[in-house]
């Protein structure tokens, strides 16, 4: 009967969970809890989008900058990428040096 | 040289081979709490059953000094033997030789013994215990590798495949265990990664422990790499024999017969564990325990994507593979995940003669941003391919909810399930009453002087008319409503009358499924 105890179902465990109109008590999982919330993107931010080292950087704040302009080279993977301007507008601040270090998605810039 | 010389000879050959890498690593072997691989072997395989091959085999690599290198073995062990008297083949590393490392010889030894498994139509066993590629031979370790991945590709759904995980088990070498049926990991031993934590710091600076990056509670609770956990060896062992009295011997037979034991239903009484409010939660395991023979369930991935449940019972001592929605998690809600596990145990079972039981009570997809981005129309198609290729027998139960996509998908009538049972307890509709109710009389409900009363009583008619089993029955899409306690009758006289079911698929190369 050992099982018999293991799987009674307390009712403080259950949380309330919505699906369409309706609102069913059950629990949730690790991975429902920590997943991770929806943070539409912002262009004038320029986020890592791989883990790398920054390689070089050809702009500083006040620089104006055309759609397109290579503004920055982050080596990852054994390569030189890119990072290149995402509309005309204006250097407003640099958050990184030559040489640094950044994980994906860390923030490197931003433009107005 | 007499007989008694060379039998001596043989024999001091011998001893000094499977002593592996040595006392020493033996001793750190076995301080980190790991068996040695041939005690794994021994302990796995029925007694005195095993017998080795490949015993005196050695790498042949030139640079890096390693022809000043004896490796015995080549680091690896290969043979024959049997679990509850079938025969199997099975491989295990020596971490103690060279830290298990993969070299040509290594890989040879070990596409040996998979050969061997795929001619003699037996299961293959594989006991991961390795650093990894070794480095000093270069392209031919890699070549190695792809060896072992093609011949386990070219045996899925051929010959069950399963991989042990007792040690580390990284880069490249982790495509084995993830092509094979079934991935055994055990807690503070099992370790699997594409790029180990050293790796990880060097180029992106993060900081993460091996046991947090790929330990064995991550594969078996958050990736869903790992099917089976276990605390120690021992226990992993015995789990894989306990599967291997639920699994055929290859694809053309059946899995064993046991004798039939009805449930014990005085303590899996349907009727408590079972609450008709169709928001109420319960352990969906339990139902299964109230029909199946003995009330055993043996079940996969546990921890995983835990809002479905798969799993293997038997039914008048025959093997049938589960795959049940789980209200006790996540309101038995299907995503990418609990598709992607069902899927893929569909077609396990498909591919060896299993039957397919599936119990139905699901609110529908999982709603949420992360979800879409995540690709949830590619991966739940999935489900839909797997029901629809599927042509074992193939049963559906019903037990409440059971709406828009979620129904199509739990192998409703209209993916050719063979038989589907309702409870009268089931709900069958394209939403739920309060979803639909607000659609269809939206007008109503705004242009009313108390919207919030008509809507509830719209509500309320929309359940009587339509949550239950009777609209689907009325076009046949339910073959019987049930009551609760005549489901283990229905269902093995269902599974009784499809022992020779056989459907021809449109003749193809193979499909293209959204993996």
């Amino acid at each position: 009967m050992a099982e018999d105890k293991e799987t009674k179902i307390e009712d403080s465990e259950f949380e309330n969970f919505r699906v369409g109109d309706t609102i069913y008590r059950t629990k949730l999982t690790k991975n429902y809890k920590e997943r991770k919330a929806y943070t539409p993107p912002n262009l004038k931010q320029s986020l890592a989008f791989i883990p790398g080292t920054i390689a070089g950087i050809n702009v500083k704040p006040g620089d104006k900058v055309k759609q397109g302009d290579i503004m920055m080279l982050i080596e990852a993977m054994k390569m030189q990428n890119q990072v290149k301007a995402p509309f005309d507008g204006v250097v407003k601040e640099i958050y990184v040096e030559v040489g640094q270090v950044v994980a994906k998605n860390f923030l490197m810039m931003e433009l107005a | 040289m007499s007989l008694r010389i060379k039998t001596s000879d043989l024999r001091k050959r011998m001893s000094e081979a499977v002593k592996g890498g040595g006392d020493k690593a033996i001793e750190k072997q076995v301080s980190m709490g790991k068996m040695t691989a041939r005690e794994r072997i021994i302990e796995l395989l029925d007694k005195k059953s095993f017998f080795e091959y490949d015993l005196f085999v050695e790498h042949a690599a030139k640079d890096f000094d390693m022809d000043k290198k004896k490796l015995a073995g080549d680091g690896v062990i290969i043979g024959t033997g049997t679990v509850n008297g079938h025969p199997v083949c099975i491989y295990a590393q020596d971490f103690t030789v060279a830290g298990g490392s993969l070299g040509y010889m290594h890989a040879r030894k070990i596409t040996k013994i998979m050969d061997h498994a795929m001619k003699l139509k037996v299961p293959i066993i594989g006991i991961n215990d390795s650093g990894g590629a070794r480095i000093q031979e270069g392209v031919n370790s890699l070549a190695g590798y792809g060896e072992i991945f093609y011949r386990n590709t070219m045996a899925s759904g051929v010959i069950p495949q399963i991989s042990v995980i007792l040690g580390p088990c990284a880069g490249g070498a982790v495509y084995s265990p993830a092509l094979t049926d079934y991935v055994f990991v055990v807690d503070k031993i099992s370790k699997m990664f594409i790029t180990g934590p050293e790796v990880i710091k060097s180029v992106l600076g993060e900081e993460i422990s091996m046991e947090a990056l790929g330990g064995a509670k991550v594969h078996a609770e958050k990736t869903g790499n790992a099917h089976f956990y276990a605390e120690t060896e021992k226990e992993c062992f015995d789990s894989i024999k306990e599967l291997f009295t639920y699994v055929p011997w290859n694809n053309t037979k059946k899995a064993d017969s046991f004798p039939s034991k009805p449930p014990k239903t005085k303590e899996y009484k349907v009727k408590k564990i079972f609450p008709a409010n169709p928001t109420e939660p319960y352990d969906v395991r339990d139902i299964v325990r109230s029909i199946s023979d003995d009330s055993k369930f043996f079940e996969v991935q546990t921890l995983w994507a835990a809002n479905i449940v798969i799993g293997f019972s038997r039914f008048n001592g025959e093997t049938v593979g589960i795959v049940a929605n789980q209200p006790l998690v996540l309101a038995g809600v299907l995503d990418v995940d609990s598709s992607d596990k069902a899927a893929r145990f569909i077609r396990y079972c498909d591919a060896f003669n299993i039957p397919l039981l599936t119990m139905v009570d699901l609110p529908g997809y999982l709603p949420g941003i992360d979800q879409e981005h995540a690709g949830v129309i590619r991966h739940g198609a999935k489900l839909l391919y797997a029901y629809s290729e599927a042509t074992v027998p193939k049963i559906t139960l019903i037990m409440r909810k059971a709406y828009g996509g979620g129904y199509i998908a739990m192998c409703s009538s209209h993916l050719k399930a063979d038989f589907v049972f309702a409870w009268p307890t089931a709900e069958i509709a394209v939403m739920g009453p309060t979803g639909a109710a607000n659609i269809i009389f939206r007008k109503e409900i705004a242009q009313a002087d108390d919207p919030e009363a008509v809507r509830a009583q719209k509500v309320e008619e929309y359940k009587q008319k339509y949550a239950n089993p009777y609209v689907a029955a009325a076009y046949g899409y339910i073959d019987s409503v049930i009551e609760l306690d005549e489901t283990r009758k229905f269902i093995l006289h269902a599974l009784d009358i499809s022992q020779s079911k056989s459907v021809v698929l449109p003749f193809k190369k193979h499909g293209v499924p959204p993996f």
